[in-house]
């Protein structure tokens, strides 16, 4: 098992390869899309809690619905963006030929999110620590909640949080390239391609969306 | 020959008609001096007692026959070289009757220097030597003493102020009509007037005035008064002069700390009452380009007593300012209100520095996080060749 995740992790190429010998099955897959998706609804929670704080006393009642909310969306959110990656791979291989079904993409993609738990248990206590510091005034005018929660958004350790993320991401789909290739039978440019495009187009909108919100 | 004795007689008595009637005038003239001689001065006055400069007075003359026999008068004057009378003579008096008294009155106009002048008082009789008498008049311009007994130090903008006059009589007669009028451009007057009325030689009256001055000026006192039907205006001014109020309340901010988070400051205090007067209804608060938010938009103090202090809290957001007002009302004790502005520099605070600090541990773990995800890309690749 262990031996497996590292293969995983660093030989990704040697893990696809043996996993095409195996029958598809997404049981694995799915639970390390949904442990990210636990994490993350931990992650949404902290980031949550403070904002709640801004709210007039006489909505301070729902407060723990708002927050069982945040954790629900966080973890359905993660599970989604585990279909939307597949489906948009599949499609995009569909132009380099590619053969192979779904099923397997759809287990291969939701291995590659395993990068991605590293990537938020490191940036949960950054987020943690920079939250848990902080006092948030209470403010009753809309206007205001969004000044100020644009304001927070803009702390350094959230940004580096971002980029954190950002790299665990480019390690996942370096892991997804390859279970391109395997799973559709691509060339390695054309699963690089496929897997490139649309992850390189998001690394760069937040990459912009952190130079534009005066980040960096 | 009887015409002839007609005639001697009739020469006869033309000789002795004068010399009958030459017996009878003198018999008459020594009975018309012994009456005229019983008419004397019984009475007379003058209105005022005293007159200033300037002045008219009436002056009433009052004879009486104490005799048993008419007197004829031809006529009654009155005169001065250097006191003004417009009607100096009743040029058609007729008799005094026994036992009779008869009024003369004239006016006279003291357009002459202070002092005690005697007019004469002449009556003129048809048949026997003139009555002659001398009536004092008393020329004296001392005016009312207008005296301020009570004023601030110091008149404030907006400041109400009370201010108390002394009015007195040291002249030798009554004075009437006394009034007070204050007049002044700039500053508000709560009473339009005060009436004071007579005053007896040696006596004074209190007034006071409220006041609220707003600029730099002169408040004048119209003091209008009559001497007898004469009336008279004196001024009595008072600068206004608009400057600090020595005993004024003076709240003063000490020990500021600011900390910031999310862009919103919150800025805590002491305000401490170093001035000599109650501040009441205290607020702080700040202004442009500051931008109070809640939780504390504004903190109201209350009163403050001399020498006391508070502690406060207000909160603000202020974007790309180096400094903010903060600015402090407050109200004397007639409800006059004050603001007071500090400047308070937002980059010198610790608090906000420890805030610029940047995450240097943070980036750290980013730069490793990142040499680890490219060293293992870099390792997967060299694998798979």
């Amino acid at each position: 098992m262990t031996a497996a995740v590292t293969d995983l992790l660093i030989n990704p190429g040697r893990f696809f390869e043996q996993k095409m010998q195996e029958k598809e099955s997404l049981t694995i897959p799915f639970l390390v899309v949904f442990v990210l998706g636990i994490i993350s609804a931990a992650t949404a929670v902290l980031s949550t809690a403070p904002f709640l704080a801004m709210l007039p006393a006489e909505a301070a009642s729902f407060t723990p619905i708002v927050m069982a909310i945040s954790a629900g969306a966080a973890l359905v959110a993660s599970l989604v963006m585990w279909v939307v990656c597949a489906v948009i791979f599949f499609v995009i291989s569909m132009v380099f030929s590619g053969t192979g079904g779904f099923k397997r993409v759809l287990e291969f993609v939701g291995y590659g999110f395993l990068p991605q738990i590293i990537g938020a248990a490191v940036t949960l206590p950054i987020s943690y620590l920079y939250f848990a510091d902080l006092t948030i005034p209470q403010v009753s005018d809309p206007a205001q909640i969004e000044e100020v929660t644009r304001q927070l958004l803009a702390a350094p350790e959230l940004q580096i949080a971002v980029v954190i993320s950002l790299l665990f991401l480019i390690w996942s789909a370096n892991i997804w390239i390859f279970g391109m290739k395997e799973s559709r039978t691509l060339s390695t440019r054309n699963a690089a391609i496929t897997v490139g495009v649309p992850v390189g187009l998001y690394v760069l909108s937040q990459l912009s969306g952190l130079l534009f919100s005066g980040g960096f | 020959m009887n015409y002839a004795v007609c005639v001697l007689v009739c020469l006869l008595c033309m000789a002795a008609v004068p010399v009958v009637a030459q017996q009878t005038t003198t018999t008459d003239t020594l009975d018309s001096a012994s009456a005229a001689a019983q008419v004397t001065v019984t009475e007379k006055s003058i209105d005022p007692q005293v007159l200033m400069r300037g002045d008219r007075a009436t002056m009433t003359v009052t004879i009486t026959n104490n005799g048993g026999v008419s007197v004829p008068i031809s006529r009654a004057f009155l005169s001065d070289a250097s006191l003004s009378i417009p009607v100096d003579s009743y040029d058609s008096v007729g008799s005094i009757g026994a036992g009779n008294s008869m009024t003369f009155t004239f006016t006279v106009r003291a357009d002459v220097p202070d002092g005690v002048y005697y007019p004469r008082f002449s009556i003129n009789y048809r048949s026997a030597p003139s009555l002659r008498d001398y009536i004092p008049v008393k020329v004296e311009s001392t005016e009312l003493d207008v005296s301020l007994v009570k004023r601030p130090d110091t008149f404030s903008a907006g400041n109400r102020e009370t201010i108390e006059l002394r009015v007195g009589n040291p002249r030798e007669n009554t004075i009437n009509g006394i009034s007070v009028v204050p007049m002044g451009e700039g500053v508000e007057v709560e009473q339009s007037g005060y009436f004071i009325g007579k005053l007896e030689p040696d006596e004074s009256a209190n007034v006071s005035f409220d006041i609220t001055p707003q600029e730099t000026g002169t408040l004048t006192f119209h003091v209008t008064y009559r001497n007898g039907f004469n009336t008279h205006v004196l001024d009595h001014t008072l600068p206004i002069v608009i400057s600090e109020d020595k005993r004024a309340a003076r709240p003063v901010v000490s020990n500021i700390v600011m900390t910031t988070s999310g862009g919103v400051y919150t800025l805590s205090g002491d305000i401490t009452n170093a001035g000599l007067k109650v501040a009441n209804s205290v607020i702080i608060t700040t202004g442009a380009p500051a931008t109070p938010v809640e939780p504390n938009r504004i903190y109201v103090v209350g009163s403050l007593d001399p020498d006391d202090f508070s502690s406060f809290e207000v909160n603000f957001r202020a974007d790309d300012a180096d400094s903010v007002p903060l600015l402090i009302q407050y109200k004397d004790e007639d409800g006059n209100s004050y603001e007071r502005e500090t400047p308070v520099s937002i980059n010198r605070t610790p608090s906000s520095e420890e805030e610029r600090e940047f995450p240097i541990a943070i980036v750290a773990l980013l730069i490793v996080a990142a040499v680890v995800v490219a060293g293992i890309i870099v390792y997967s690749w060299k694998k798979k060749a």
